[in-house]
This record gives structure tokens, C-alpha cells and sequence, in this order.
């Protein structure tokens, strides 16, 4: 699953041709649409478009060491260059050429010698839907009151995270936590309150996410997820103790709650080193048997699963 | 016009002369060089007002036509015709790029010769008078330019050396004209030589091989 930044980027776009010249009148053409990169041999486009992940990729159809359409079906090959939009250029003309490269997942042909204006509109067009697209798949992954990612998502990076974990022998830590009483709080303060209190809860997990792998989510409705590449299990326990004492250094006044003048967290936390071919389901299960020990035990409290 | 035609426009026009393609930089050309077999118009609808990246275009084309023309009749010698296509598709489109619209067209005839399978003795011949009489008209074109000698170089800090290397090791479109803007100091420090080889990696967008030759220059300084 391709992971998405929080706000839209600048745009990046690839420009790959055999002829510099052609490349070099491409890339003052496209100057202010995108930050422009550029390749002249076929062989250093794939090994670029994974390094910058373009949102466009300008290929040239025929170059002498390769043909564009290796190029794209390379490119196809990697996960996170799924969405990247691949636009043609080519002097070529003939029908069945056109035909095939939009059936090989190109998105539209420029012809060359290129059209400053033309090229430009449409380029400029083209990003402009890939924007687009991009804003509904980040919002269709994000929780909408918490900006974390949405319990989909979630699932989705889990099961990314346990084929890199097992197939690195890895280990992977879930933590699964509630906030205590939160049904209270919200008779107490009244919804307003309680989605402010997700935000503020949301906001410690995000800051919490120790490494730029971890995934924090909103796993339900008081719920929430913390997913943990590479983590050991002391390690894990140590950071759910120090998201407890986060969320109560708020003190966030809760008088609905049985266990603190504020708001409070229960925690279950799990490790587990996967092997391939297995499913993430038993990691998720002894998380959530920890969560529900933590609350049997008195709640505002980590524990850690036996792995 | 015809291959023979332009063939003979270049000859009766200009006269050849040896590297015309200077490294100094533009000044006062505030319109597109006038050169025979080009067309200004089509240029026009491609560099915008971009006098400086046609002149880069123009002297690519100058240097590199006639090789790369060789090179596919070359190989065309070897019987490989599916590959001199592919050499010859790629003039093509580095003729079209410059506004050359007249010798691509001869070079898509060859081209369509050439996937159609045909090998007919003189094949080669008419692209072969159009691109030379291009390259003339070109060089001359090039030399009738005004070019301002390059002052004194500006001292060339490892910092601005750091950024310019990291731009080219991203492959950065901008990496070229900070390259141009550093190139009197660099040229200082590479000597002719090293300066040369690595106009010659810029001009070809080999920005890894570029970024190589400068790095040597931050382990000496």
C-alpha cells in the first residue's frame, strides 16, 4: 500500500528521452508546473521514478538501448509507482503504436516535436487530475476528526508490515488502546467535547509514533491503534508507558471516570516475529486480549502480551 | 525542400569552419539565429523566447547529427536495418526538436524505408546531404553569434560545489543551468580538459558521471 503525506507536494515529474535536446526543451516547457528530473537513458528512469515517485513520468516511446513500453511495464512492477500518471512522447504517429501504449497503461500521447502550449495544458491538466485523485485516496484513508489513518488503511499497513516484517525476520508491535470511560465523558461533556478529546488523544499517538514507519490509527470509535516496525517487546511497553503519561500529563478533567480526575488510557501491546505465509490476525488478537486485561485489571495501565 | 536543395543552400550560403560550437556565453542574441533548413516559426512554438536553450540545442545538433548519422549507416552496413531504424528515428526526432523540419522529413522517408525492410544501395544518401548541409548551415549560424568573453572566474566555494553536485546526483533540471553559472569558475579548477569532459557529460544529461568528475574536486580541495 502506497502511504500518503498529509498535504499535497509539489509536483515531480520525470522526463526521460534519448535526445538531451529534446529532454532540455521538455524541461523549460514544464518549468513552474513541478520540480522537473531528468533521464536520457532508459536504464536510470526506473532507478529515478522510485527514488522521486513522480506524479508524471514524460517517456519516450522508442529510444535505441530499450523501448518505452519496457520502461512502463518496469515501472508497473513496483507498488508505489501504481499511481504515478505515464504520458507518451513520441514522433511515431501510427495508430497501433497509440493504441497499444494507452492499452500498456499510459495515459495520453504528446507528439514530438513537441508544442510548448500543448504540452503545457496538458501537463498541466494531467496534474491537476492526478491532485485530485491523490486528495480522495489520502481521504479515503484518513479519519476525518482525528487526520490519523482510518481503521482501513490501517489494515491495509498491517498486512504490508507483517509480508516486510516476515519476510526480514522482523519483529512487529501493535498496541491497541481505549480511552477509560469515554462513554462517560461524553454524558458528562457532551459530543463536541469528547471529539475534542479525540483530537488531543490522536495528537499524543501521532507525536508518540516513534519512528517513521509507525502507523497511528483510529481504530474505532475511542479506539485507537499504534503499529510498531521493528520494535522489540520492552521496547513497545516503553512506549505505551510513555503515551499513558502523555495523555495524563494533559489532564484533561474526567468526572465520569472511576480511576482519575482525567482522561486515561488503557493499553495492550503485543510483539510478535512473523514468518511468511502466516496473517496478522494473531497479532491483533493477543493485543486485543492485552487490551482487555489491561481494562479487567483497573484500566489507566500497559500490559504487556505473553508472546 | 529537397535534400539536393538544402544541400546546396548550405553550400552556397556559409562557409564551413572548424569548431564553430563556443563555450562562452550568449549576450546580446535576443532572437532565434537565422539558420537555413531551420524553421524559426516551429522553433518558435517549442523555445518560447528561450534564445540560450535553442543555441544549447543547435550546438548538440552541430556535434552530434553527423556521428550519430554514422552510426546508424554503420550499423545499416551490418545488415542490422531493424536497428538503424532506431538510430535513425532518433535523428529524426533530434532534427524535429531543433526546427530542422525538412531533413526529418527525409529522415522519416529513411526510416519507413528502413522498417519496410528495404536495403537499396544509397539509401543513406539524401539524409546524408541534408544533415551535412544542415551541420554547416548550423556552425556558421553559431558563429555569427555574439558571444561575450567569460570574465574572471568566480571563486568556487566547496559549498556551491556540495549543491551542485546534489542537484545533479537528483538528476535536477535546474542542476544544468547552475552548472552553466558555475562553469568560468569550474573550468578554473578542472583545467581544459576536465573542463571539457565534463561540458560533455552535462551536454549529454549524464549527471551521474558529471557529479563523479566534481566530487574529485571536493576530495583535492
Amino acid at each position: 500500500m502506497k502511504r500518503f503525506s498529509e498535504s499535497p507536494h509539489e509536483a515531480r515529474i520525470v522526463v526521460v528521452d534519448d535526445d538531451p535536446g529534446t529532454v532540455l526543451v521538455l524541461a523549460n516547457v514544464l518549468k513552474g508546473l513541478g520540480k522537473v528530473y531528468l533521464a536520457t537513458r532508459p536504464g536510470e528512469a526506473v532507478s529515478l521514478a522510485l527514488r522521486v515517485e513522480p506524479d508524471l513520468v514524460l517517456l519516450d516511446v522508442e529510444m535505441p538501448d530499450a523501448d518505452g513500453f519496457a520502461v512502463l511495464e518496469e515501472l508497473r512492477t513496483h507498488a508505489q509507482l501504481a499511481d504515478t500518471l505515464v504520458l507518451f512522447v513520441t514522433s511515431h504517429g501510427a495508430p497501433d503504436i497509440e493504441a497499444r501504449a494507452l492499452s500498456a497503461g499510459a495515459i495520453d500521447f504528446i507528439d514530438k516535436p513537441v508544442h510548448a502550449d500543448i504540452v503545457r495544458a496538458r501537463v498541466r491538466n494531467y496534474l491537476a487530475l492526478k491532485q485530485q485523485n491523490d486528495q480522495l485516496r489520502r481521504w479515503s484513508m484518513l479519519d476525518g476528526l482525528t487526520g490519523l489513518t482510518n481503521r482501513r488503511a490501517f489494515d491495509l499497513a498491517l498486512d504490508d508490515e507483517w509480508a516486510r516484517a516476515a519476510k526480514n525476520g522482523e519483529p512487529l508491535g501493535l498496541m491497541l488502546c481505549d480511552i477509560d470511560y469515554f462513554k462517560q465523558f461524553n454524558d458528562v461533556y457532551g459530543h463536541p467535547t469528547g471529539d475534542a478529546c479525540l483530537q488531543s488523544i490522536a495528537a499524543v499517538l501521532r507525536d508518540g509514533a516513534s519512528s517513521p514507519r509507525a502507523v497511528a490509527a483510529r481504530y474505532g470509535g475511542e479506539e485507537f491503534a499504534l503499529l510498531l516496525p521493528g520494535i522489540a517487546a520492552a521496547d513497545a511497553a516503553q512506549v505505551a508507558e510513555g503515551l499513558c503519561a502523555a495523555v495524563s500529563a494533559l489532564e484533561i478533567p474526567h468526572a465520569g471516570s472511576h480511576v482519575s480526575p482525567h482522561v486515561t488510557l488503557s493499553l495492550g501491546v503485543a510483539t510478535h516475529t512473523p514468518v511468511p505465509g502466516t496473517r496478522p490476525g494473531v497479532l491483533v488478537r493477543a493485543a486485543d486480549e492485552a487490551l482487555y486485561q489491561a481494562k479487567e485489571e483497573g484500566r489507566n495501565r500497559v500490559v504487556l502480551a505473553h508472546s | 525542400m529537397g535534400a539536393a536543395a538544402l544541400a546546396n543552400a548550405g553550400r552556397e550560403s556559409w562557409v564551413v569552419t572548424e569548431a564553430t560550437v563556443s563555450d562562452g556565453p550568449l549576450v546580446c542574441a535576443s532572437e532565434f539565429p537565422a539558420v537555413a533548413g531551420i524553421d524559426s516559426g516551429d522553433v518558435a512554438l517549442r523555445f518560447g523566447d528561450n534564445v540560450k536553450l535553442f543555441v544549447q540545442v543547435l550546438e548538440g545538433l552541430a556535434s552530434g547529427a553527423e556521428p550519430e548519422l554514422r552510426a546508424a549507416r554503420e550499423v545499416f552496413d551490418r545488415g542490422d536495418t531493424i536497428d538503424a531504424a532506431k538510430r535513425v528515428h532518433a535523428l529524426r526526432g533530434q532534427l524535429g526538436n531543433a526546427g530542422a523540419r525538412a531533413a526529418m522529413a527525409i529522415a522519416g522517408e529513411l526510416e519507413a524505408a528502413l522498417r519496410s525492410g528495404t536495403s537499396a544501395p544509397g539509401l543513406f544518401s539524401p539524409l546524408d546531404a541534408a544533415v551535412a548541409a544542415l551541420t554547416v548551415a548550423v556552425r556558421v549560424g553559431l558563429a555569427d553569434l555574439d558571444r561575450a568573453p567569460d570574465g574572471p572566474p568566480a571563486a568556487l566555494d566547496d559549498g556551491a560545489l556540495r549543491g551542485l553536485i546534489e542537484q545533479l546526483e537528483r538528476c535536477e533540471a535546474d542542476a544544468v543551468e547552475r552548472y552553466q553559472q558555475m562553469r568560468p569558475a569550474l573550468r578554473d579548477r578542472l583545467g581544459a580538459s576536465g573542463a571539457a569532459t565534463l561540458a560533455e557529460a552535462i551536454e549529454r544529461l549524464h549527471f551521474d558521471e558529471a557529479a563523479w568528475l566534481l566530487r574529485g574536486l571536493l576530495r583535492v580541495s
